[in-house]
């Protein structure tokens, strides 16, 4: 009986429940508003936050023969995506009725993805990895297509099935080479493989499939090489599914190779850290150039989201310091939460400009913002200022966080050239902060004025969680408790 | 490794033969043959019959939402079956549960066919009467 016990995965029924309630509500009533839908949905994703955190307990459980796992990490990954979750609801209420495409579908895939973002987190096991993968990734497709009178939307959802399905097939490859050379799927168990045949086991077959899998995962998170997808596909897919990609796709992206990476195989760290570091490398570089010379905002956030992988694949390589790996990987969680917030917050101010079809993507619609809308420009100005890592944002504290770690394990190669990118983004997230403050309004652009409660409220709270994350650096330089500090206490009990 | 060498030898005299083989025709259609371009050599083969139509035609969607219903429901056979198989084995090892997951699975099964159903995914001969005209 002990195999079956439901309360680890308790938060995941929630949201799988409301997703087929949402669905059964559309096909029974006919009538029922999108927004109904939409407020169940914001519902049950608040009521798995609290389960999440209130069923939790201090010991590691187990269920399901040992392919899920509650533990303390995984409670991290749920908090941080239902929170992305949540604001992408919040983001996605007004949004759809502009574009004309409320329908309670929507909701449902938002919901089934969640499910399998939160599987991702809580999976303990490389079965468990793949089923998570495809749920979430399968949802998102559909919701990056839904737009479908928008040849572009279509386009995307069509480039990021193919391509996700070929990622997807590297996976399940990767993993099946990890049996192949273990004789197991299950994470814990392949970590003690390796830890009782020692280093002469690492087999060039077992070698095959971290690749696979690394390929795998890096596609899933829009690491360079593996990068080509990300543009097209964030400039296609509705704003509040980009926002949802950028931040809750990639939070759990980071989280599985974490999971399988730290978990898995902790005895051939130096096997994959030179991977990790080189892919981090390319990713910053990459994303940073590309992003220098575009026109279109949402494209460059796209190309920047690019990069902040690369800042986040950092973090991860940096689990190299001997003794301080649980350092490194709340780095890399406090950096996906600033992320998160963050770039929520600059797409939120996209959503909230934006009028009728007109999407108010190009930089320079937001000539003269300041004069017309000085609050939104504010807003917008502190996002973008903390993607740029300027202090006392949460962009700051964030890379802040991540290159100590990487110094602590002696990557001063990876971390200057973390800097000098960061030097580089500063040029391309400043110029529409120019050109809302020093340059004139155009006369012909007249941008939404509907009030939206609920977009404003998620404005809010991203722009005090940025300013607060921020300023949370201050009290762990002076040696008070900070979220870094919390969630690295989190973290040390299970690493 | 070494059991696979046998394998190995064998793929290789394959490729070999085959390749030859190849080759052998190519040359010898090459020495002897004569070049004839002929239109009706580059129409598309089928059965002997003269293509009457282009190969790629739109399809209604129909045929796909059948298509991916049909899937699903195989696939829920697939699991079921080895599942109604071992049930009894499985039923002494782990008791109840074994039961009532099955019950989910297809419960959440019954969701996505409700759905369809009421979608009219399978009215497709009615649809097919108000939007032929």
């Amino acid at each position: 009986m002990e195999g079956f016990l439901l309360k680890p995965i308790a938060p995941h029924l929630i949201v799988i429940a409301a997703g087929c309630l949402v669905l059964l509500m559309r096909a029974y009533g006919k009538k029922t508003s999108a927004g109904a839908s939409g407020a169940v949905t914001l519902a049950s994703l608040v009521l798995a936050l609290a389960a999440s955190v209130f069923l939790h307990g201090d010991a590691a459980k187990s269920a399901f023969s040992g392919m899920v796992v509650d533990d303390n990490f995984s409670l991290l990954v749920t908090v941080l995506v239902l929170f992305s979750g949540i604001l992408c609801v919040m983001l996605s209420f007004d949004y759809l009725k502009r574009i004309g495409i409320a329908q309670a579908e929507f909701y449902s895939l938002v919901l089934f993805a969640v499910s399998g973002m939160m599987f991702l987190g809580s999976a303990s096991d490389l079965v468990t990895v793949f089923l998570g993968v495809e749920i979430m990734s399968i949802s998102i497709y559909v919701l990056v297509g839904f737009n479908r009178g928008r040849m572009e939307s279509t386009e995307a959802a069509l480039k990021y099935l193919i391509l996700g399905a070929f990622a997807s097939g590297f996976l399940l490859y990767g993993i099946a080479m990890i049996y192949g050379a273990t004789g197991t799927t299950n994470i814990a168990q392949v970590a003690e493989f390796f830890k009782t045949h020692g280093p002469s086991q690492i087999s060039p077959l077992f070698m095959v499939g971290l690749a696979l899998l690394v390929i795998g995962f890096g596609f899933k998170i829009g690491a360079a090489p593996f990068h080509m997808w990300v543009p097209d596909v964030y400039q296609g897919a509705p704003t509040s599914i980009t926002a949802f990609m950028a931040t809750g796709v990639k939070a759990a992206g980071v989280a599985v190779v974490v999971r399988v990476l730290m978990f898995a195989f902790p005895e051939s760290m130096d096997r994959w850290v030179p991977l990790i570091q080189l892919l981090a490398m390319v990713t910053m570089t990459v994303g940073n150039i590309a992003a220098l010379t575009q026109k279109n905002l949402k494209r460059m956030l796209a190309y920047s989201s690019i990069a902040h992988a690369g800042y986040i694949l950092v973090g991860l390589a940096a689990v190299y310091s001997q003794g301080f790996a649980e350092k490194a990987v709340s780095a890399v969680f406090f950096y996906l939460l600033a992320y998160t917030v963050m770039n929520i917050g600059a797409f939120a101010i996209m959503i909230l400009l934006g009028r009728d079809s007109d999407e108010y993507e190009n930089i320079d619609d937001y000539k003269g913002l300041a004069q017309r809308r000085p609050w939104a420009a504010f807003f917008l100005a502190l996002f973008l200022l903390s993607l740029a890592g300027i202090p006392p944002t949460a962009g700051f504290a964030g890379k802040f966080y991540v290159f100590t770690a990487a110094m602590r394990a002696g990557f001063v190669a990876l971390v200057i050239i973390g800097v000098l990118n960061s030097a580089l983004s500063a040029y391309y997230y400043l110029r529409p902060l120019i050109i809302m403050y020093m340059s004139d309004p155009d006369a012909d652009i007249v941008e939404n004025t509907e009030r939206r409660p609920a977009l404003i409220v998620a404005i809010g709270v991203t722009a005090v969680l940025t300013l607060e994350l921020g300023m949370g650096l201050l009290a762990y330089l002076a040696g008070g408790g900070s979220y870094y500090e919390m969630i690295s206490g989190y973290l040390a009990r299970v690493m | 490794m070494d059991a696979y060498i046998a394998i190995l030898a064998a793929l290789g005299f394959g490729v070999l033969l085959s390749g030859g083989f190849m080759a052998l025709s190519w040359f010898v259609s090459f020495m002897q043959g004569q070049n004839q371009p002929d239109p009706i050599k580059y129409t598309t083969y089928e059965c002997g019959i003269p293509p009457k139509v282009n190969a790629r035609q739109r399809y209604t969607v129909g045929f796909y939402l059948i298509a991916l219903t049909f899937l699903i429901f195989d696939v829920e056979t697939a699991l079921l079956y080895p599942w109604a198989n071992s049930f009894h084995k499985l039923a002494r090892e782990l008791g109840a549960p074994i039961l009532w997951t099955m019950l989910v699975f297809t419960a959440l099964l019954v969701v996505a066919l409700i759905y369809m159903w009421k979608e009219g995914v399978l009215d497709w001969a009615r649809r097919a009467r108000t939007q032929g005209k």
